[in-house]
């Protein structure tokens, strides 16, 4: 969570377009974290890079999206935010439009059922997707056909400048669950341990063929993207629902247990620091995209011969 | 060996051909399964291959569509049936935004082996016959192939099936039950990207597409008479255009016609106007004709239909203008 909150606030500073996770991180790692490496993840887009780095991508290369340089995985051609492909278990980031991901997610878990392979998807994305038809169809054909796949949505109470209250006709998007004949729970995702427990069970619900809408109760600390300076959201002040920043309150809570003690918690975020600001530098060194010769062409894949 | 069958039939050949020799490929789609598809697009399918490789979907066509790309890039080899191309607009995402970007975006580390499928134009049902082919070769990243013979769906259904990007299959409606042709037994390909040379002529070029590529062969029979030597060429697919033989055949006649049942504007002449404008302005001895039909939403009634769509008549008078053209 610390490397996470640390490299995030780094490429807000380096990217423009960059999606803040600041404050969602506890939800983000205490679900990827019960994910085995032969399963398959689909992480929402803000959050995605502490994902990444927990199926084994490096994070200079991470970096590298936010900077456009081609040692990125996807070769300086894609997003800030994108990343490793399906060769790593990921699902790419392949437009700037949310909502297919969750549709493709499904389909993913559908390869699983198709060919009788164990494996579970993992997808996560926010409140403000749960509007979209994708959602609601996805869910649909997830529950008709029971498919492995756990949805998981961060509820961070925003769709870039609105406020879930005027977005959702009912704020507990776990509601949705009953109607699609599917498990559903919601809890505190600002908590890494019981979202990790809700995961879990879920997780291995979904490898039975019971799919799950779960519902991580969190907050935007940022803005949408990291230049979004969020004054559309000051008057509201009084119906917001701000959480409680995870990585304190977990700190406490290991403090009190006796795991960790003052000095390990300041050699963590040291270390947190040093490995950015290596992955940065390094980054730094790597060749935009144009001038390796990785420019407009590799559209099509090629046929091999049969 | 071969037999005469249907254009429909030669598309399903293709798929239950390609379903026995490969066990990734699968269908989707709406009422596929033991209604045998709309206007019978997958008839005697289900029987066979049951519901688990011939899977009916809810109108749900968008994440439909997100399902097949989704096991598409798991390597499996979805055909994905859009009833009718009207509906398309319904999974603009998945097909335009998505599924075309997967080999460019990852680097080459994913590919999408997806096929849509979808049937478009007039018929004997008269619903649904928007044609938007256009729209889609517009799209980098994405083939679009559009047949009109029996033995080119066969083998152009087989070969999206085994190409490794997304490809858009467009079936054209009116053809659908109306014509058959000689198709080989055994399962072939015909190349994506590989015009065909329906008639040889020498006086014009007719690009036609669909149903307007045996409406050019009855043009040509008519002009035929006055002595005007047509030579017609069918693009098979769109996307990527096999603009070599459109120009190699326009440089020989020095007069080109196209002709399509989409809207004349912006419709897919325009782009092989203007591909023939710019390579081949130098052999041409007449302006470039587009045959198409009027902007006008599709009138549903067949009175008003026939008085909608571009005919025979329309591609002689486009021969003869350009042919006269002095």
């Amino acid at each position: 969570m610390v490397l996470s909150r640390v490299f995030d606030q780094a490429m807000c500073e380096l990217s423009n377009n960059w999606f803040p996770a600041e404050g969602e991180e506890a939800t983000v790692i205490g679900a990827y974290y019960g994910l085995r490496p032969t399963d398959f993840a689909a992480p929402h887009y803000r959050g995605t890079h502490i994902v990444y780095r927990m199926r084994g991508a490096e994070l200079w290369r991470l970096a590298c999206h936010a900077l456009g340089r081609a040692d990125g995985y996807t070769h300086g051609r894609a997003f800030a935010h994108g990343g490793p492909a399906t060769d790593m278990g990921l699902l790419p980031w392949l437009g700037g439009d949310i909502g297919p991901q969750i549709a493709q997610a499904t389909g993913i878990a559908l390869a699983f059922k198709y060919r009788k392979q164990a494996n579970v998807v993992l997808n996560a994305f926010g409140d403000g997707m749960s509007t979209r038809g994708d959602f609601h169809e996805s869910l649909n054909l997830a529950g008709i056909h029971r498919l492995p796949i756990v949805y998981l949505v961060h509820n961070n109470q925003w769709a870039i400048s609105t406020h879930s209250t005027r977005f959702l006709a009912n704020v507990n998007v776990a509601d949705h669950a009953k109607a699609y004949n599917m498990h559903g729970e919601q809890f505190d995702g600002n908590d890494p341990l019981a979202t990790h427990d809700a995961v879990s069970r879920a997780i291995e619900k979904a490898r039975n063929g019971q799919p799950c809408l779960l519902e991580a109760r969190t907050w935007r600390v940022k803005g949408h993207w990291a230049g979004d300076q969020t004054e559309y959201r000051e008057h509201l002040a009084n119906e917001m629902q701000p959480r409680p920043d995870p990585i304190p309150r977990f700190e406490e809570e290991l403090e009190k247990r006796g795991s960790l003690k003052a000095a390990d918690l300041q050699r963590h975020w040291q270390d947190a620091r040093d490995q950015t600001a290596q992955a940065i530098e390094k980054a730094q060194q790597s060749p935009t995209a144009d001038t390796v010769g990785i420019g407009l062409d590799a559209v099509f894949k090629p046929r091999a011969a049969r | 060996m071969a037999h005469r069958i249907t254009y429909v039939e030669g598309v399903i050949e293709a798929l239950a051909q390609s379903m026995r020799e490969d066990p990734d490929v699968f269908l989707m789609g709406q009422d596929i399964g033991p209604f045998g598809g709309t206007m019978q697009s997958t008839k005697g399918l289900w029987e066979e291959f049951g519901y688990d490789r011939v899977m009916d979907t809810p109108i749900s066509e968008g994440a439909a569509a997100g399902l097949a790309v989704g096991a598409a890039l798991m390597g499996l080899k979805p055909v994905m049936e859009i009833s009718f191309g009207e509906f398309l607009t319904a999974v603009m995402n998945e097909i335009v935004t998505q599924a075309p970007g997967v080999y460019y975006y990852t680097g080459g580390h994913s590919n999408c082996p997806v096929v849509f499928r979808t049937k478009i134009g007039d018929g004997p049902y008269r619903g649904h016959p928007q044609c938007y082919e256009a729209w889609f070769a517009h799209i980098p990243g994405l083939k679009v192939v559009m047949p009109a013979f029996p033995d080119d769906c066969k083998g152009l259904m087989t070969a999206a099936i085994r190409e490794p990007n997304p490809v858009l299959f467009v079936e054209d409606m009116y053809l659908y039950h109306a014509i058959r042709g000689e198709v080989a037994e055994d399962l072939y390909e015909t190349p994506i990207g590989k015009a065909r040379t329906v008639r040889e002529g020498k006086d014009a070029t007719v690009i036609a597409t669909g149903w307007y590529v045996h409406k050019a062969i009855a043009a040509a029979r008519q002009l035929a008479q006055d002595g005007i030597d047509v030579e017609i060429i069918d693009p098979r697919t769109l996307a990527p255009l096999d603009i070599e033989t459109i120009l190699t055949s326009v440089k020989k006649t020095g007069r080109a016609v196209t002709a399509h049942e989409s809207w004349k504007i912006g419709g897919f002449g325009a782009e092989i106007s203007a591909e023939i404008a710019e390579d081949g302005f130098g052999c041409l001895k007449a302006p470039i004709v587009r045959v198409g039909a009027p902007h006008t939403p599709i009138p549903i009634p067949k009175a008003l239909r026939d008085v909608f769509l571009p005919d025979v008549d329309d591609i002689v008078a486009a021969v003869k203008k350009v042919v006269s053209w002095s």
